[in-house]
């Protein structure tokens, strides 16, 4: 390629010798032609030049035979015979019109006596001397004509005056010949108009100027400033212009010829000279042509003749270029190749597996990288002078001999793991594929091996650990189990031991259905809001169903994580039903303890009252006057009635197991723990301040309330001990939440304890918190328990020696009953073996007859009644073993019905059911004498299981 | 050693409590003047000089404890029964060693109350 490159120099080299060739000899034939052609020009231009000059010549002679003729004619002019002289004038005037402006008759003392002219003005001139004028002299002198140099006259008018001597016949005559001087006679003649006419035979870039003998300038319509300057006297102002004089010098001799003149900073000129002979003097006419006017014809032609071999070259430039382009795509094509093939060089070279290229019949090894030599261990001579069969374990020679010989497949890669003998002699593992290729004509193999003995390795590492994470998750002491698209996609052992399910079974079922109803909403709520990617914890307790049914408390950890390429919950399950039941008896434990604080102020009430009825009694007793006697007994009474209403309050803190859930107000429970402990707080000066707004009832276990509050005003009744204080009740609602603060006046909370307080046995009562004040250290801790178990929270805002303010808020709607009596456990219902005998009243009809339907598909007879005095009769005229009845109706409300009903048989069964779920009404209907109460709507079962508990 | 027309004080904050107390002591011909508050009581004290005081224990305000120190302030033989409803000792403990003569534990009969007269009286 590089000898094209130089070959490529020369020729250019050649090509641009040739273009200088061809433009030179252009340009000497455009410089021949151009000499020819200015002297062509010349010579023609010569010949106008003589032409002229001969005109010129002309016009002098013609006006100067005119006038001598004119003179000869009258040889004698009379001086004085001014008519006849006017009239000759006026012929001559005439003749020489438009060259002559004046004709002057001056006397023989040279006085103009008499002119001619066509301008009146020149009369005035009469009377003027003109003898020293050349023209008056010389002819007188002389008596010759002649012919003057040229004058300016004013205005700018050049003129030559031609003047003729005239005489008269001597008085005397005593000689023949004897002629007296007249005067002369003489007319002038317009240089300008001459000129004109001159110039205007000649082409507009012409010019043409006229010098006399001595070198002055006459004319020169270009330049007017130099007129009647000398050329040779003025030469450092005509230099300017002007590099040499030689043609003025040749028309000074009055030759006659061509010549070119140099004009500085602009062309050449082309000049051609001729003499004009006027009498005794010599002009010299030179016609002048800018050289370029004549040689630009060339110009054009030059340019034709420079723009073929141009078109030519451009032509010649274009296919060369074209070449070259093809040359370049062929270098980088060569250039390419070359780079890739010292790539896959570099490649066979550097690549981390080991290349062999063997011979596919001989077995030899033809070619071989550095990472073969290093995996065998040999070196590069020694391989290749091996055949490949060498290097595998003997006993395989089958089996290689397959991969290296005809065996080999031509299109696919073929895979094989084989042991691989180094030459040291250890055995390494070598993944081998091999192909059958053409290579010049010959059958190869070629082979990339290698060594996978690492990969096994790290294979059989992740085989270990994978079975030492299979035995931790699969014998974990946790239940694990991994949900995906709402089922369980994997589960260990414990977690089928604390389902109770088979794996078959549990893969079937959606893990909504391992949830305990009361559960399940939150547990999906969060299982979602989860898979959304939104903040949900990570760990709380739930309750799981077991396959028998059983509930198991389970304290929950799930965590998301990619299971088989998608998103999965991975779940971590501990049993704490033990937990649970711990600490049930744990709270249980507080709430004997926060009663057994409360039984000493309660004994202190009973003891109060008990001494007002003792007493009252004994005056009774005592007294002989019935209005006293009677007074006591209304004492006693009283003070019963107040006893009675501390125990009934007192029931709050006693119910621990299977507490029902109810919709309740929970500042009932509020005021029956205030109801208990007021004078308590009375007797230790704390001033109580109850602001009690009105607030939504929420579904709840009212007993853990009343614990809760109970600890809020004990802790807040021994904080301001002994010396007593303010505690401020406020219960309001605060948007979704109910609010309920206690805010006590006492000690405050010190600040080490602040962020434990709700930590078990944290406290500053008892002998945890070494004070004579009773405290275990589990109130607060419960209570936040209980709290946290509504999902609500309690807040604290305390400060030491000014009191402190617990914020106990509670989200009503996740506490709201969500078909709560339709997922109330239906124990199974026992078949009721007698046949009843029912009443049903209600005003909605399609509840009467669905109701009867299933009555009587139990095989019980029913009568209905859509309204409540209507079912009294019927109740009045048959007997019935069971009254089932609505509350709101409209002539005879269910209350009313009731009351009547009892009247009539005070043995009567009464299931009410009802629509409200205010607890006042259900009261009321139990009041009333009703056995039973259902809340609208329930389930069917649920009315024959209260039915077979009543009726039976 | 029956004594009739002691001037009796009666304090209490269980309105039933004082009251009947106060009836039963004047069956027997003693003059009895009742109170609800331990402020008042004192009032009444300074005004006039009690033979027998019948003081709760625990009220709002000034309780028993505070109210017998102030009567033996001003009456170093004042005679202060303490009525309790309370079921531990703490608190009679705290009474006796502020001044307190004896205690009556409540409920009450009337023979108790007698024999509580009595045993004041006697310290004389």
């Amino acid at each position: 390629m590089k000898i094209r490159l130089k070959q490529n120099h020369f020729f250019w080299a050649i090509m641009f010798g040739l273009l200088i060739f061809i433009l030179g000899l252009i340009y000497h034939i455009y410089q021949v032609n151009k000499f020819q052609l200015a002297q062509l020009y010349n010579q023609q231009q010569l010949n106008l030049a003589q032409e002229m000059a001969l005109n010129l010549e002309g016009l002098f002679d013609e006006a100067l035979r005119d006038l001598k003729a004119y003179l000869s004619n009258n040889p004698f002019v009379k001086a004085g015979d001014l008519r006849e002289c006017e009239y000759e004038m006026g012929l001559v005037s005439n003749k020489m019109k438009g060259v002559t402006t004046s004709l002057m008759r001056l006397d023989k003392n040279g006085v103009l006596i008499h002119i001619f002219s066509e301008d009146e003005k020149q009369k005035k001139l009469i009377g003027k001397d003109y003898r020293r004028e050349s023209y008056f002299e010389e002819p007188k002198t002389t008596g010759r004509p002649f012919i003057s140099n040229v004058v300016l006259e004013e205005g700018g008018k050049k003129r030559v005056y031609i003047s003729v001597p005239l005489y008269k016949e001597a008085v005397s005559s005593s000689t023949p010949s004897a002629r007296e001087f007249a005067g002369v006679f003489a007319f002038s003649i317009d240089l300008n108009t001459i000129t004109n006419q001159l110039l205007s035979r000649l082409q507009k870039v012409r010019n043409f100027w006229i010098m006399d003998d001595e070198g002055n300038l006459l004319v020169q319509p270009k330049h007017p400033e130099m007129e009647f300057r000398n050329i040779f006297r003025n030469q450092g102002e005509c230099q300017r212009c002007h590099g040499s004089f030689e043609i003025q010098e040749r028309m000074v001799k009055g030759e006659s010829g061509t010549g070119e003149s140099c004009v500085k900073g602009s062309q050449k000129n082309l000049v051609a000279f001729a003499p004009v002979n006027l009498g005794e003097k010599r002009w010299s006419l030179a016609v002048v042509t800018p050289a370029f006017e004549v040689t630009h014809i060339l110009g054009s032609t030059l340019i034709l003749m420079l723009i073929i071999p141009i078109w030519f070259l451009i032509g010649f430039l274009y296919i060369l270029q074209t070449n070259k382009k093809k040359a370049k795509a062929e270098i980088e094509h060569w250039r390419k190749e070359k780079e890739m093939s010292e790539k896959y060089e570099n490649l066979f070279r550097e690549a981390k597996d080991a290349i062999l290229v063997t011979d596919c019949e001989s077995g030899y090894i033809l070619e071989a990288n550095p990472e073969a030599f290093k995996l065998t261990g040999y070196s590069r001579e020694e391989l290749l002078n091996m055949k490949v069969w060498k290097l595998f374990p003997e006993d395989k020679i089958e089996e290689t001999s397959k991969i290296f010989s005809q065996g080999c497949p031509e299109e696919k890669r073929k895979f094989s793991q084989l042991s691989l003998v180094r030459k040291d002699g250890a055995q390494v593992l070598v993944e081998v594929s091999s192909k059958l290729v053409d290579y010049e004509g010959k059958k190869v193999v070629q082979t990339i091996a290698r060594d996978i003995t690492e990969r096994k390795k790290a294979e059989k590492a992740l085989k270990e650990s994978e079975e030492k994470y299979r035995n931790l998750v699969q014998f974990a002491h946790d239940a694990i189990c991994i949900i995906q698209d709402d089922h369980i996609k994997f589960a260990n052992q414990k977690f089928l031991d604390l389902s109770g399910y088979s794996w078959e079974e549990l893969k079937e079922v959606d893990f909504k259905e391992l949830v305990a109803p009361e559960h399940r909403e939150m547990v999906v709520d969060r299982y979602y809001r989860r898979q959304k990617g939104e903040k949900v914890p990570e760990r709380y307790e739930l309750t799981l169903l077991t396959r028998n049914g059983e509930r198991r408390e389970v304290d929950l950890s799930v965590s998301l994580v990619e299971y088989q390429g998608k998103m999965a919950s991975y779940c971590f399950l501990r049993d704490v039903t033990q937990n649970k039941k711990l600490q049930q008896q744990l709270i249980q434990t507080e709430k004997l303890a926060a009663v057994g604080t409360l039984a000493y102020g309660i004994a202190h009430e009973f003891n109060n009252i008990l001494a007002g009825m003792m007493a009252n009694a004994e005056l009774g007793l005592i007294s002989k006057e019935h209005e006293q006697i009677k007074e006591c007994f209304e004492t006693i009474v009283e003070s019963s009635q107040r006893a009675s209403s501390i125990t009934n309050n007192l029931l709050a803190f006693a119910r621990q197991k299977n507490a029902k859930k109810e919709l309740v107000d929970i500042t009932e429970p509020l005021k029956s723990v205030l109801s208990v402990t007021r004078r308590e707080l009375e007797k230790h000066n704390v001033e109580l301040i109850e602001k009690f707004k009105s607030i939504p009832k929420i579904y709840c276990d009212s007993g853990q309330f009343s614990e809760v509050f109970l600890n809020m005003i004990t802790n807040a009744r021994d904080a301001m001990y002994p010396k007593g204080g303010t505690l401020t009740i406020q219960v309001e609602s605060a948007g979704d939440c109910i609010r309920i603060i206690f805010k006590d006046t006492g000690c405050g909370i010190p600040e080490e304890i602040k962020s434990k307080i709700f930590e078990p046995f944290v406290t500053t009562k008892g002998v945890l918190g070494k004070s004579d004040i009773p405290g275990t250290g589990l109130g607060l801790f419960l209570s936040y328990g209980i709290i946290d178990g509504y999902q609500g929270k309690i807040e604290v805002e305390t400060k030491v020696g000014r009191g402190t303010r617990f914020t106990i808020l509670i989200p009503v709607s996740k506490n709201l009953p969500r078909d709560f009596l339709l997922e109330t456990r239906i124990e199974s219902t026992k078949e009721i073996e007698k046949k009843l005998k029912i009443l049903l009243v209600d005003d909605e009809s399609p509840i009467c007859s669905s109701l009867k339907k299933f009555l009587e598909s139990k095989g019980h007879l029913v009568a209905t009644s859509l309204r409540g005095k209507e079912g009294l009769e019927l109740f009045k005229k048959d007997k019935f073993d069971l009254v089932l009845s609505d509350i709101t109706m409209p002539d005879m409300d269910g209350i009313e019905l009731i009351k009547k009903v009892k009247e009539k048989d005070p043995q009567a069964k009464i299931i009410v059911i009802t629509g409200h779920i205010q607890k006042e009404k259900e009261e009321k209907a139990r009041e009333a004498g009703a056995d039973e109460v259902l809340i609208k709507p329930f389930k069917n079962e649920l009315l024959y299981q209260a039915i077979s508990k009543v009726a039976i | 050693m029956n004594q009739k027309n002691l001037k009796i004080l009666v304090v209490d904050d269980e309105e039933v409590v004082a009251e009947v107390l106060g009836k039963l002591i004047e069956i027997d011909g003693h003059n009895v003047t009742v109170t609800l508050e331990g402020k008042k009581a004192l009032e009444i004290y300074q005004k006039d000089k009690f033979d027998i005081v019948f003081t709760d224990i625990s009220m709002p305000g000034m309780n028993g404890v505070d109210l017998t120190r102030r009567i033996l302030e001003l009456d170093n033989n004042a005679k202060i029964v303490a009525v309790t409803g309370h079921i531990g000792t703490q608190e009679v403990e705290k009474i006796l060693n502020a001044g307190a003569k004896t205690f009556l534990k409540k409920p009450f009969t009337k023979k108790e109350i007698d024999y509580k007269i009595e045993e004041v009286l006697r310290i004389d």
